[in-house]
C-alpha cells in the first residue's frame, strides 16, 4: 500500500493566556489507503489536534501534513474549505447535523455544495440511508431522530461524496454500547466495500478493539504503535 | 446547479429565521413599523407640501406665469406686453395647460371721501380668471365681476374682505381709484363694489381689488397690453416640463412681444425694446415656498436616519445573537466544506429575507393607512384650536389629504431593504471568520 497521509514532524502549540500549550510535539506517522485506524490516547494527549491537522481544519506550528501529494498543512481559508469539500468526510462526536435540514438534506449537503444535481444527489444518498436503516426517516429533522440515528446520518453525509478519507472524532462517545457496535459495523462494512480510509480519535476500548491499527498518543507524542487485527 | 444552491440557501435561510420565529417576528415587526411610519410620513409630507403649493398657487399665482423678462426682475407697470388671441390659443394648446388668464397689476390708492388704502388693483378677464384661480368661488358678499364690463354703467370692483372692512364699504358702495399711469399722468376712476372675496390668502384679502382687464388697461394707460399671464396646469409635479414647453411654444415669431410701442415717458423709451418673455414655474415665482417644500423633503432624510437607525440596530442585534447561538453549527458547516464566502452569503441572505418580510409588511401597512388618509384626509384639528389654520400665509383646511405615489411606497421599502441587508454584514463577517476546529471544540 502507498501512503495516503504523511504527517511529518508535526508540532502544534496553542497560546492560552500567558502559557504555551504544546498539544503535539514532533509527531511523524503515515496512513495507507483503505486503513481503518484508531487514534487512541487519554484526554489531552493530542488526538483531536492531530485529527484537525489531518482534516485541514488547523495548521501545524511546525512540520508538514500531506495527503498524497497535496501539502494540506499550508492551506488556508477557501482553499482549505475546498479541499475538505472535495476529499475529506467528517463525523463529529456531537452528531452536528444542520438542524433546519432533514436527514436526507443533511446527507446531501456536501454533494449539494459540490454542485451535484438534485436527482443525482437523491440517487446517491437514498441507498445509503436505506443501508443504515433510515429510509423511512429521511424526511425527518435531526431533533426527530435519536442520537444513534443522527450519527448514522452523519456517517452517510461523510461517505456520500466518496471522500478519500473519513475522519471521526469520538464518534461513539455519546452513544450506548449497542448503538456504538452497530455504527462500527456499518463503518467497517463501508470501509471494506468502498475502500475509504477511516481514522478515528477515540478512547473507547470497543472502538480500539475493532480497528486494524491503533496509533497511540501520549502528551502530544507517539507512544507505541500497536497493530490491531479487527 | 448554482441556481439549485441559491434556491436551497434561500430555503435554508428562511428555515433558520423560522427556528426562532418569535425573535424573527419581533424584528420583522420592528422593520415593518419603521417602513409603515416612513410611508405614512412621506405621504403626509407630500400631501402637506402639495396642499401648501396648491393653496399658494391656485389662489393667486397659478402654477406658471409669463411676464416680460424685465418685469420679472422689477415689476414696473410700463413693462407690459401684447397678448394676442393666437398667443392664448398657443398656450392653451400645450399639454397639461388647463387655463390661462391675462392680468394687469397696478398699485394705487383706493377709497372714498372718508378712508383710503394703498391697494393692489388686479385687472382680470372675468371669465378666464375663475378658470385659473378659485377667486370667483371665494365671493362671500355680492357677486364676482360681470362676464363683460359695462360700457355705460359703473365700473365694477371686487374687494378683498379685509380691504372692504378697512374701507368700511359694502356691496354697492362707490370707491375711487387713483394711481400714476404708465405715461406719467394721474389715472383715476370711479368703481362700484360688486362683491367681497375671502380667500385665506392675506395679500388678496387685505389689499387686493379685482377690476375688469379693460378697465385696468384704461386706468393705467396700457393700450391693451398685459403684465402677466397666469396659467393653471393639470398637475404640480411636472410644472417645470410644462414651463419648458411653454417657453418653446412662445419662441415663435408670431408671439414676439411689443409689436406696438407703448406711449411712455420720453426718458423711458427703452421700455419699448423687444425684451423676451419669461416663463416661470411656481418654484421660481415663490422661491420661499419652494425652499419650504425642499426643506420638508430634506427633513424626511433625518426621519429616515432616526427611524431606520432603530430598525437597523434591532436587525444587527437579532442577527448577531442568531449567529452567536449557531456558531458551532457554522463551525461544522465550514468544517465539512462550506466556504467562508458561502457562509457569509447564507447569513446575509437570512438578513435580506428578514428585511424583505418586514419591509413588505410595512409597505402594506403604511400604504393602507396612507391611502385611507389620502381618501378621507388626516384630521389636523387635534393640533389646532379647531377649524382651518394657516401656514406661511396659506390657508389649510382642518384635514390634510395625503399624497401617495409609487415612489412614496417604493423608496422607504427599498431603502429598508438595502440598509437592512447591509446591517447583516457584520454578523455575516463574524460568522465567516470563525475557526471551525476551535468553534466545534467550543473554544470560540
Amino acid at each position: 500500500m502507498s501512503a495516503l497521509i504523511r504527517v511529518q514532524d508535526v508540532h502544534r502549540t496553542y497560546r492560552q493566556g500567558e502559557i504555551d500549550v504544546h498539544a503535539l510535539r514532533g509527531v511523524t506517522v503515515d496512513l495507507d489507503k483503505g486503513e481503518f485506524t484508531a487514534l487512541a490516547g487519554p484526554s489531552g494527549s493530542g488526538k483531536t489536534t492531530l485529527l484537525n491537522l489531518i482534516g485541514c481544519l488547523d495548521r501545524p506550528t511546525q512540520g508538514r501534513v500531506l495527503i498524497e501529494e497535496d501539502v494540506i498543512s499550508e492551506m488556508t481559508g477557501t482553499d482549505a474549505a475546498n479541499y475538505r469539500l472535495q476529499h475529506i468526510g467528517f463525523v463529529f462526536q456531537a452528531y452536528n447535523l444542520i438542524p433546519v435540514l432533514t436527514a436526507r438534506e443533511n446527507a446531501e449537503f456536501i454533494l449539494q455544495l459540490r454542485g451535484v444535481p438534485p436527482e443525482v444527489r437523491k440517487a446517491t444518498v437514498m441507498p445509503l440511508l436505506e443501508r443504515v436503516g433510515l429510509l423511512d426517516m429521511s424526511e425527518r429533522r435531526p431533533h426527530e431522530l435519536s442520537g444513534g440515528q443522527q450519527q448514522r446520518v452523519a456517517v452517510v453525509r461523510a461517505l456520500a461524496a466518496k471522500p478519500r478519507l473519513v475522519l471521526a472524532d469520538e464518534p461513539t462517545a455519546n452513544l450506548d454500547g449497542e448503538t456504538s457496535e452497530a455504527l462500527l459495523d456499518l463503518m467497517l462494512e463501508l470501509n471494506k466495500e468502498l475502500g475509504v480510509t477511516f481514522l478515528f480519535s477515540t478512547h473507547d476500548s470497543q472502538v480500539i478493539e475493532r480497528c486494524r491499527r491503533v496509533i497511540r498518543l501520549r502528551s502530544g507524542q507517539l507512544a507505541q504503535p500497536d497493530e490491531g487485527d479487527a | 446547479m448554482a441556481g439549485n444552491l441559491r434556491t436551497s440557501f434561500l430555503a435554508m435561510a428562511a428555515r433558520n429565521l423560522l427556528r426562532n420565529g418569535w425573535r424573527s417576528g419581533l424584528t420583522a415587526g420592528g422593520i415593518a413599523v419603521s417602513v409603515a411610519m416612513m410611508v405614512w410620513t412621506v405621504a403626509m409630507m407630500a400631501g402637506f407640501s402639495g396642499t401648501m403649493v396648491r393653496g399658494a398657487t391656485s389662489v393667486e399665482l397659478g402654477q406658471v406665469q409669463v411676464h416680460r423678462a424685465d418685469y420679472a426682475e422689477k415689476a414696473r407697470p410700463e413693462r407690459s406686453f401684447e397678448v394676442s388671441a393666437a398667443m392664448l390659443k398657443t398656450i392653451e394648446g400645450v399639454p397639461e395647460v388647463q387655463a390661462v388668464s391675462p392680468r394687469v397689476h397696478l398699485w394705487g390708492l383706493l377709497g372714498n371721501e372718508r378712508r383710503s388704502q394703498v391697494t393692489r388693483l388686479v385687472g382680470v378677464d372675468a371669465v378666464r380668471e375663475p378658470k385659473v384661480t378659485p377667486v370667483a368661488g371665494a365671493v362671500t358678499l355680492g357677486a364676482w365681476l360681470s362676464a363683460k364690463p359695462s360700457k355705460t354703467g359703473p365700473h365694477e370692483v371686487v374687494l378683498g374682505k379685509d380691504l372692504a372692512r378697512k374701507l368700511n364699504v359694502k356691496v354697492g358702495s362707490e370707491v375711487v381709484a387713483f394711481l400714476q399711469a404708465t405715461d406719467g399722468s394721474l389715472g383715476n376712476d370711479l368703481f362700484v363694489v360688486r362683491g367681497v372675496v375671502e380667500t385665506g390668502n392675506q395679500l388678496i384679502d387685505r389689499s387686493t381689488a379685482f377690476i375688469h382687464l379693460e378697465d385696468a388697461r384704461y386706468l393705467g394707460v396700457l393700450d391693451g397690453r398685459t403684465h402677466e399671464l397666469a396659467i393653471k396646469t393639470a398637475r404640480l409635479d411636472n410644472v417645470n416640463l410644462v414651463a419648458a414647453q411653454l417657453t418653446q411654444a412662445l419662441r415663435s415669431d408670431q408671439h414676439k412681444m411689443a409689436s406696438a410701442p407703448l406711449k411712455v415717458d420720453p426718458d423711458e423709451q427703452d421700455l419699448n425694446a423687444a425684451v423676451p418673455l419669461l416663463v416661470q414655474p411656481w418654484s421660481e415665482l415663490a422661491p420661499d415656498l419652494f425652499k419650504m417644500v425642499e426643506l420638508n423633503d430634506k427633513s424626511t432624510s433625518l426621519l429616515y436616519f432616526v427611524i431606520y437607525l432603530i430598525a437597523i440596530l434591532s436587525i444587527v442585534n437579532t442577527q448577531r445573537m442568531s449567529a452567536w447561538e449557531r456558531r458551532r453549527e457554522f463551525g461544522v458547516m465550514l468544517a465539512i466544506g462550506l466556504s467562508p464566502a458561502r457562509l457569509f452569503r447564507l447569513v446575509l441572505t437570512e438578513t435580506f429575507l428578514l428585511a424583505l418580510a418586514g419591509a413588505l409588511l410595512g409597505a402594506a401597512m403604511g400604504t393602507a393607512l396612507a391611502s385611507w388618509h389620502a381618501a378621507v384626509g388626516f384630521d389636523m384639528s387635534m393640533f389646532t384650536d379647531g377649524g382651518s389654520f394657516s401656514y406661511m400665509g396659506i390657508a389649510f383646511n382642518e384635514r390634510i389629504f395625503f399624497k401617495l405615489r409609487a415612489t412614496t411606497i417604493l423608496e422607504p421599502t427599498l431603502v429598508m431593504l438595502v440598509v437592512g441587508t447591509l446591517a447583516g454584514i457584520w454578523p455575516a463577517w463574524k460568522a465567516m471568520r470563525l475557526e471551525p476546529a476551535a468553534t466545534i471544540a467550543g473554544r470560540s
